[in-house]
């Protein structure tokens, strides 16, 4: 196209517009052209790169209307379409993998494998698993399930892609062991006599469950039990936070930065360490360790005390006990000791002794608090 | 949607060259139409809109050797626009990724 030729289009795409505006836009086409044609360009290849001014004079319709339309209404609004088509795809009704098997199995492993899924296990009839492929933006999506068995033990494998399981294993099954890097595992009334569960990013919630031994590795997920019974357990926790209510057995507990809540805890002993986290600890077990490095230490314990040691570094602490004979020794270097008991104290320069006969309480902290009160 | 986004987008970015310096039609045209999908006609309107919208406002420079130029320059009001929408653009982009 000419430059005349091409300027007559324009003209006619901008016939809207008012006058002064149209001869404003015309004038630096034109000028436009005259550049390129100063660049060695000729006029049908600057005419090119103009583009179809009714393209051009398109861009501008409508504008008008939205020239005030900030780029964060754009913006927000396309998040937000991101967020409901991945909504949408989340909760579709995306392909599912099942299987099941009516062999018992003493064992049942399940490894997720560069994969990510939310399990969810509990006790049925046989083994029975579902799996919901979650789906991607680009359709990439290749999970796969692979099964596998050996000397009494079934093992689910999923590979590559992520979704949600749902698993059923019968009540013969002893022993559960589970890795599953990405995703949350959720088991509910099982009755074990062994779990070992290791999760990297997800959350773990057990509910109504029995298992003898029972080991939970979680690195930043949270983990929520409720009326477990183990008689032995041991939590190794890093960032996520602990809610254990009504659980029994003995507990070695450690976390390097989530709170600890457990309540109704019962057993003959109980762990309890952290480094930044709180720590809220009610347990009729006779033998009580906890150690904080800045969190508040709060224990609650209705029952006789063989020996329970409280330390924290720059956390507070505070103890109410039941236990009778119980005497104390309590030492902080910069903080307060405040016996709320009636108990007689004797108190020398950072460390205060309350009651008489063998001592059976230890707590100390460097520039905390403590407080003793009965229960 | 899309169209609006492109907008928005082709504003922030010739706002964004303006701030460096006053710039006239067609070296515009080059910098931008050279590295996003737009046909130089198109940028044309995107000024003309930023114009009208007083981001920017023009002066005439003339030239010895070919046609006077129109100069482009980015006025105060343009600054605050062209801050917020970069700051939008940064944490849209951050949004994005993380759910990518």
């Amino acid at each position: 196209m000419k430059r005349n030729e091409y300027i007559r289009a324009l003209r006619d795409a901008l016939a809207d517009m008012d006058h002064a505006s149209r001869n404003e836009i015309i004038e630096e086409f034109e000028r436009h052209f005259e550049e390129g044609v100063q660049n060695g360009l000729s006029e049908e290849e600057i005419a090119e790169e103009l583009g179809d001014p009714r393209e051009a004079a398109g861009e501008l319709s409508g504008m008008q209307n939205h020239s005030r339309t900030t780029l964060r209404d754009l913006l927000s609004e396309l998040t937000v379409s991101l967020r409901v088509s991945r909504r949408e795809e989340e909760s579709g009704s995306p392909e599912t993998i099942c299987g099941h098997s009516d062999d018992h199995f003493e064992k049942v492993v399940i490894h997720a494998v560069r994969a990510s899924a939310d399990m969810e296990i509990r006790t049925g009839e046989r083994i029975e698993y579902i799996f919901r492929k979650g789906r991607n933006l680009f359709g990439t999506n290749n999970v796969r399930l692979e099964t596998e068995t050996g000397d009494d033990t079934f093992f689910l494998y999923i590979y590559d892609g992520h979704g949600d399981l749902d698993l059923t294993l019968p009540c013969c099954t002893d022993m559960l062991e589970i890795r599953n890097p990405n995703g949350d595992v959720h088991i509910s009334e099982m009755n074990l006599v062994s779990a070992d569960i290791n999760c990297t990013n997800g959350d773990v919630t057990m509910e109504e469950t029995d298992a003898e031994k029972l080991h939970l590795t979680v690195r930043h997920g949270d983990v929520t039990m409720s009326d477990v019974n183990s008689l032995n357990m041991v939590m190794e926790m890093n960032a996520g936070d602990l809610e254990m209510n009504r659980c029994s057995g003995n507990a070695e507990i450690q976390t390097a930065a989530g709170d600890i809540e457990i309540e109704g805890h019962s057993g003959e002993k109980i762990s309890v360490s952290t480094k930044s986290g709180d720590i809220e600890l009610e347990t009729d077990a006779p033998v009580i360790s906890v150690t904080a490095v800045s969190g508040d230490i709060e224990i609650s314990t209705p029952n006789r005390i063989d020996i329970l040691e409280a330390h924290s570094v720059s956390g507070d602490i505070d103890l109410s006990l039941k236990d009778p004979e119980w005497c104390a020794e309590l030492s902080t270097v910069s903080g307060d000791i405040e016996n709320r008991t009636g108990k007689p104290e004797l108190r020398s320069r950072k460390t205060v002794r309350i009651g008489e006969g063998n001592v059976n309480v230890y707590a100390s902290t460097v520039s905390g608090d403590i407080t003793a009160d009965e229960y | 949607m899309d169209a609006q986004l492109k907008r928005g987008v082709l504003d922030l970015c010739v706002l964004s060259q303006l701030r460096r310096r006053d710039m006239y039609g067609y070296e515009l045209t080059e910098t931008i139409a050279g590295e996003l999908d737009i046909t130089a006609g198109t940028l044309y309107l995107v000024l003309k809109r930023l114009k009208d919208n007083a981001y920017v406002e023009t002066y005439l420079v003339e030239s010895s050797s070919g046609p006077a130029r129109k100069y482009y320059h980015i006025t105060a009001e343009g600054i605050r626009y062209q801050e917020a929408g970069r700051k939008e653009w940064e944490e849209f982009v951050e949004r994005t990724n993380r759910l990518l």
